[in-house]
C-alpha cells in the first residue's frame, strides 16, 4: 500500500502540491485526475524519486520512502508524460540498458526482456531500432522499461497522450493484465472515460489539494448524496410510475417515453423489495438500474468546470 | 558488471557515422601536420641533407598537434553527456533506475573519454614514423598518451559538469572553449600582466613559484615541460626565468611542471566530478534542508 502524507512542494512562494494526503491500495488501478496546472505530475515525480518534497511523506510498505529514494527506485517504475528514446539503439539494447542500471544479472537478461516484449506485444521488433518506432509502440516499450525490475507499483504520468484510439485500446488492455499480474498502478489521463472504465480508485486533485477520493460510484454518492434507479417497463410506464409513488423510499419521479428515473432513498432491501413489487403487480420489467457514476460530471463538478 | 551508462554509449557511438568522420578528420590534421614536417625538414633543407635527429622535433610536432585535437575534441563529445539527455528526454528515465548521480556522471566522463582514447590510439601508426628513426622510446609515446587522457579527462570532467548546469549544449561546449582559451593563453596573458607590474614596481627578479603558481593550470606549458624532460629541448626553462641562484626546490618545481599539472588534473577531476553528480541528483535538497535544519538547532 502507498500512502501519502501531508505532501507539500512549493516553489518559491507558489504551493504546486498542498498537504495531499491519500492512500493507494495494493493490486489497484489507480486514477490520478486534476485540471492543468493541478499538481498531478509534481505529485507524480514526487512518487518517483524525482523531486524532493519540500514536506510530507510517502510511505510503502511501512518505510518512509522520501528517506530511502535508492530503496523507492527498485520498487517503483515510472513512465513520464513526455520521453524520448536513443538513437542508434535496438529495442533489446535498450532493454538490456535499463536492465543492467538496475544491476539485473546478464545471464537472467533475455528471458526478463524477452516475457515484457512480449507483453507489450513487441516480440516482432526485437532488432528494430528504437527511433524507428511508432509513438504508440515507443509508449508500451517505455512501459516495458519501467517494469524491467519487476517494481511492484507502477506510475504512469499520461500513457495514453498522443495515441490513436486502437493504441489507447492495447494499452488499457495491457495496464488490466498488469493489475491482474498483482501490479498497483498510478496513473494520470486526459480521458476520463477510459480512467472511469479501468480504475478501481480514483483521486481528484485540484489546485494542488485532494478534493476527492475513492470509486467513482463513492465519489458520486458523497457529491450527489443520492442514488438514481433507471427503470424500463416493458409498456404501462405511467402505471409504474403510479405504484413507484406508493413506495416511501422512491422520491422525485421521472417520467420519459418509454423508460423512468427515480430518486432513491432507502437500504438494498428496500431497492429489491421495489424491484418485486413491481412484477408482482405484473409490469414487465426490461431494465432496472442504478444509474453509474461519470467520472467527466464528477470531475467538473469537483473543480468547478477547470479543464482537464 | 561494466557501467552500462558507458556500455550503450559505446554502442551508440560507433554505430555514429560522426565518429568515423571525427576519426577520418583527427588522422587527416595529423598525417599532413606529419607530412609537412619531413617536408621541411628534408626537402625544404637548403644542402639538402637529412639529419636523422630532427625526427625528435618530428615527434614534438606530433603529440603538439595531438594534445592540441584533444583539447578541442573532448569538450565537442563531453559537454553535450548530460545535457544531451535533457534534450533527449531521457534523463528522467535514467535517474529512476537504481545508478547513482555519480556512477551516471563517471559512466558519461569514461565514455568520452573511450572515444578520445581511440582518437589517440589511432594515431600511433603516425608516430611510428619517429620511431622509425630512432627519435624517441614506447616508454616516452605511452607517457606523453597518458598525459594526453589525463588533460582530456579533466577537460571532460568540467565540460560534464557545465552540461550538468545547462540545459543546451551549445552553451556548455562555448563555455568549455573558453576555458580551455582561459587555461592555455588566459594564463600566459595573466603572467605577462603580472611581469609587468612586477618589473614597474620593483624593477628586480620575478618571483620564480608565483610564475610557477600561475603557468600550472596551463595544458600548453605541462605538455611543453614533459617534453623537456624526454627530450631535454628546453622550452620552458624560458619561460620561467630560472636562473643558478634559483632555490632548488623552485628549480624541481621548474622542471617538473608536468607533474604539478597532472595534480592540478587530478584535483579538478575529482571535485568537478563529485559537483556534477551533486547537481543532477534530484533529492540533492533534502541534504541541504536537513544542514539547514541543523545549524538553527544549533
Amino acid at each position: 500500500m502507498l500512502e501519502m502524507k501531508e505532501l507539500v512542494k512549493r516553489y518559491g512562494n507558489f504551493t504546486a502540491v498542498d498537504r495531499l494526503t491519500l492512500t493507494v491500495p495494493d493490486g489497484s488501478i489507480y486514477g490520478f485526475v486534476g485540471p492543468n496546472g493541478a499538481g498531478k505530475t509534481t505529485t507524480m515525480r514526487i512518487m518517483a524519486g524525482l523531486l524532493q518534497a519540500t514536506e510530507g511523506s510517502i510511505w510503502m510498505d511501512d518505510v518512509d520512502m522520501t528517506k530511502n529514494p535508492r530503496l523507492l527506485r527498485t520498487k517503483i517504475g515510472y513512465m513520464p508524460d513526455f520521453f524520448g528514446v536513443y538513437d542508434n539503439l535496438k529495442v533489446t539494447e535498450y532493454m538490456d540498458f535499463y536492465a543492467g542500471t538496475y544491476e539485473i544479472p546478464y545471464k537472467d537478461r533475455k528471458d526478463i526482456i524477452d516475457g515484457l516484449l512480449d507483453i507489450v506485444d513487441l516480440s516482432h521488433k526485437k532488432e528494430a531500432y528504437v527511433d524507428s518506432l511508432s509513438r504508440g509502440m515507443k509508449q508500451r516499450l517505455c512501459l516495458a522499461r519501467s517494469l524491467i525490475h519487476d517494481p511492484k507499483l507502477l506510475i504512469l504520468d499520461e500513457p495514453a497522450s498522443g495515441l490513436d484510439p486502437r493504441a489507447r485500446v492495447e494499452m488499457k488492455e495491457i495496464l488490466k493484465q498488469l493489475q491482474s499480474m498483482g501490479k498497483t498502478v498510478v496513473i494520470s489521463s486526459h480521458i476520463l472515460p477510459e480512467l472511469a472504465e479501468m480504475c478501481t480508485e480514483v483521486g481528484i486533485i485540484n489546485q494542488g489539494k485532494l478534493a476527492a477520493q475513492g470509486t467513482v460510484q463513492e465519489i458520486m454518492r458523497q457529491l450527489t448524496q443520492k442514488r438514481v434507479i433507471y427503470v424500463r417497463p416493458l409498456a404501462e410506464v405511467s402505471r409504474a410510475v403510479e405504484i413507484l409513488r406508493e413506495m416511501p423510499a422512491v422520491k422525485e419521479i421521472t417520467e420519459n417515453t418509454s423508460d423512468l428515473e427515480f430518486v432513491f432513498d432507502g437500504s438494498e432491501e428496500m431497492l429489491a423489495e421495489i424491484l418485486k413489487h413491481l412484477v408482482e403487480k405484473g409490469i414487465g420489467i426490461v431494465s432496472f438500474r442504478e444509474k453509474e457514476g461519470n467520472l467527466e460530471e464528477i470531475f467538473m463538478q469537483v473543480t468547478g468546470g477547470a479543464g482537464v | 558488471m561494466m557501467n552500462p551508462v558507458l556500455r550503450k554509449e559505446a554502442i551508440t557511438t560507433m554505430r555514429s557515422w560522426k565518429t568515423y568522420g571525427a576519426l577520418v578528420v583527427f588522422l587527416i590534421i595529423s598525417a599532413v601536420g606529419a607530412m609537412l614536417y619531413i617536408d621541411l625538414a628534408i626537402f625544404q633543407n637548403h644542402d639538402l641533407s637529412f639529419d636523422p635527429s630532427a625526427m625528435v622535433w618530428l615527434y614534438v610536432v606530433l603529440a603538439a598537434v595531438q594534445m592540441g585535437l584533444v583539447l578541442l575534441t573532448a569538450p565537442a563529445v563531453a559537454a553535450g553527456s548530460i545535457s544531451g539527455e535533457r534534450e533527449r528526454q531521457t534523463l528522467d528515465l535514467l535517474l529512476v533506475t537504481k545508478m547513482s548521480p555519480l556512477s551516471i556522471v563517471l559512466g558519461k566522463l569514461a565514455s568520452s573519454l573511450m572515444y578520445v582514447l581511440l582518437l589517440v590510439v589511432a594515431t600511433l601508426p603516425i608516430f611510428a614514423i619517429a620511431f622509425y628513426f630512432g627519435a624517441v622510446s614506447v616508454v616516452q609515446v605511452a607517457e606523453v598518451f597518458a598525459f594526453v587522457l589525463v588533460t582530456a579527462c579533466m577537460v571532460g570532467s568540467v565540460s560534464v559538469f557545465f552540461s550538468c548546469l545547462f540545459k543546451r549544449t551549445i552553451v556548455s561546449i562555448v563555455l568549455m572553449y573558453l576555458v580551455i582559451g582561459f587555461l592555455c593563453f588566459g594564463t600566459l596573458v595573466l603572467l605577462a600582466f603580472y611581469y609587468m607590474s612586477y618589473d614597474g614596481i620593483y624593477n628586480g627578479d620575478i618571483p620564480v613559484l608565483a610564475t610557477i603558481l600561475i603557468l600550472i593550470p596551463n595544458p600548453g606549458v605541462a605538455f611543453f615541460s614533459l617534453m623537456d624532460a624526454q627530450l631535454g629541448i628546453n622550452v620552458t626553462s624560458s619561460l620561467l626565468r630560472m636562473t643558478d641562484q634559483t632555490s632548488a626546490i623552485y628549480q624541481w618545481m621548474g622542471t617538473h611542471m608536468w607533474l604539478l599539472h597532472l595534480v592540478f588534473d587530478l584535483a579538478i577531476i575529482v571535485v568537478f566530478v563529485l559537483l556534477s553528480a551533486y547537481i543532477i541528483n534530484p533529492v540533492r535538497e533534502k541534504k541541504v534542508r536537513k544542514k539547514k535544519v541543523r545549524k538553527k538547532e544549533g
